[in-house]
């Protein structure tokens, strides 16, 4: 008897914890969507630079540490493509910064990162 | 309560921690965004962890030279330290087993798998807090008591020596990045049993840490990590590519453990012997863990003592 009731505490307990993570996943989410504008701008920025040929060290640092962010937190807040590109961006600047990367690649997975946090910010609530 | 320090530069990831600990009753956690602001909280005392969780690749200070710091810290030598990163790389994660972590998690994380990752660091926290307790304790002080000879211990301090759980979860993440490179090994010194019966714990610890020492100069160009089982013996894990061959070791041991200058007090000394298990690796198809595979390096062990007739494993 005291078993029964101790499993049925620990299913309701798991339940209580699953409702109280998904809706705090919601709200990390909502952070992220709202932390992807910032990021957005400061891509752009550094996108602009690098196919005019301006790109700075500082600015791929920016690029670096951004795209290192996404591909962090997207993934478990239910954009795993956005955190792919974030990954592929993240690896081919630190390449470029080691051993040298063409600007055409640089500039073209860059762009496909900044285009689908454009998608991901006009499909949001 | 389970208090958590989690250590991330990336606030929207110390957020998310939170969170998702929170939600499974893990209400006692704090987020330092950098590594300069954990070893501020640890220091004051403001927080002071049964579980910390650190981010790898932060600016200034990365979580591997964090890892090596807290370890620095006596109180925190042993509190389980769980790497969350995002960096999968295989030199990314000998380093920070190397430095001393206790597990490692790859972002993204499935949030259910890192609450049984903490749990299981928190529960590591809770019998590491039992044994301390006991052996402080009056009674156990009074008495000169024998180390008890199939328990394995932590050996602390020696590049490279981890706990059993510590390698599994190494092996777990190397199998990852590298489905077939590993191969694991048991290694016994099959005088211990006597000598743990005729010494204090102490000594006997003191024996067994020696020897997990010279283990580690013979097998530390092979990127070896190694575990005591207990009873002598110990599981080495390395990758496949850079382990000599067993005649190699056996005699590179032999040679280190008998050291003609390693006497003890009264001028006598052990001769000691070596005894080496078959090489196992992971196996292919099966999802065998890494607890599995130190079990089957030592099982290989134990069919090289039927074979030869002799009892290694459960010497009286």
């Amino acid at each position: 008897m005291w078993r029964e009731r101790q499993e049925a505490r620990d299913v309701s307990m798991k339940a209580q914890s699953m409702m109280e993570l998904e809706s705090a996943l919601k709200r990390v989410a909502e952070d992220f969507r709202r932390g992807l504008r910032e990021r957005l701008e400061v891509l752009e920025r550094n996108e602009e630079a690098l196919v005019f040929g301006e790109l700075t060290e500082e600015g791929i640092r920016e690029v670096q540490q951004h795209s290192h962010r996404i591909r962090g937190l997207a993934a478990m807040v239910g954009y795993p493509k956005l955190s792919a590109l974030g990954e592929k961006v993240e690896q081919e600047f630190s390449d470029a910064m080691k051993s040298g990367s063409s600007r055409e690649r640089l500039v073209e997975v860059l762009s496909a990162l900044v285009d689908e946090i454009q998608d991901t910010l006009e499909a949001s609530p | 309560m389970t208090v958590i320090l989690a250590v991330d530069d990336d606030p929207a990831i110390g957020h998310l921690l939170n969170e998702i600990l929170s939600a499974f009753g893990y209400k006692s956690t704090t987020v330092a965004n950098s590594a300069t602001e954990a070893l501020r909280l640890i220091a004051s005392g403001a927080v002071s962890p049964d579980v910390i969780l650190l981010d790898i690749q932060m600016p200034e200070m990365d979580g591997i030279e964090l890892c090596r710091r807290i370890r620095a810290i006596p109180k925190h030598s042993k509190t389980p330290i769980v790497m969350l990163t995002a960096m999968a790389e295989k030199s990314y994660v000998e380093d920070a087993f190397l430095a001393g972590a206790t597990d490692y998690v790859t972002k993204p994380f499935d949030p259910m798998a890192l609450v049984s990752r903490v749990r299981v660091a928190a529960m590591l926290a809770e019998e590491q807090k039992k044994a301390s307790q006991v052996a402080v304790s009056p009674s156990s002080a009074r008495t000169v008591e024998h180390a008890d000879f199939a328990h394995p211990f932590v050996i602390d301090e020696i590049p490279g020596v981890v706990a059993a759980n510590v390698l599994c979860n190494f092996i777990e993440q190397m199998r990852r990045i590298e489905r077939m490179g590993l191969v694991a090994f048991a290694i016994n010194v099959p005088q211990s049993a006597q000598i743990c019966a005729r010494v204090t714990r102490a000594q006997y610890e003191s024996f067994v840490t020696d020897l997990a020492a010279e283990i580690m100069e013979v097998l530390v160009s092979a990127r070896a990590f190694i575990a005591h089982m207990g009873r002598g013996t110990f599981v080495a894990v390395a990758p496949k590519s850079r382990v000599p061959d067993r005649g190699t070791i056996i005699d590179s041991l032999r040679a280190a453990i008998n050291d003609p200058d390693r006497v003890y007090s009264d001028g006598t000394r052990d001769v000691l012997d070596v005894e080496l298990g078959q090489f196992v690796s992971p196996a292919l198809i099966s999802r065998e863990s890494g607890a599995e595979l130190l079990e089957r390096a030592v099982a290989k062990l134990n069919r090289l003592d039927l074979a030869t007739n002799r009892s290694t494993l459960n010497v009286a």
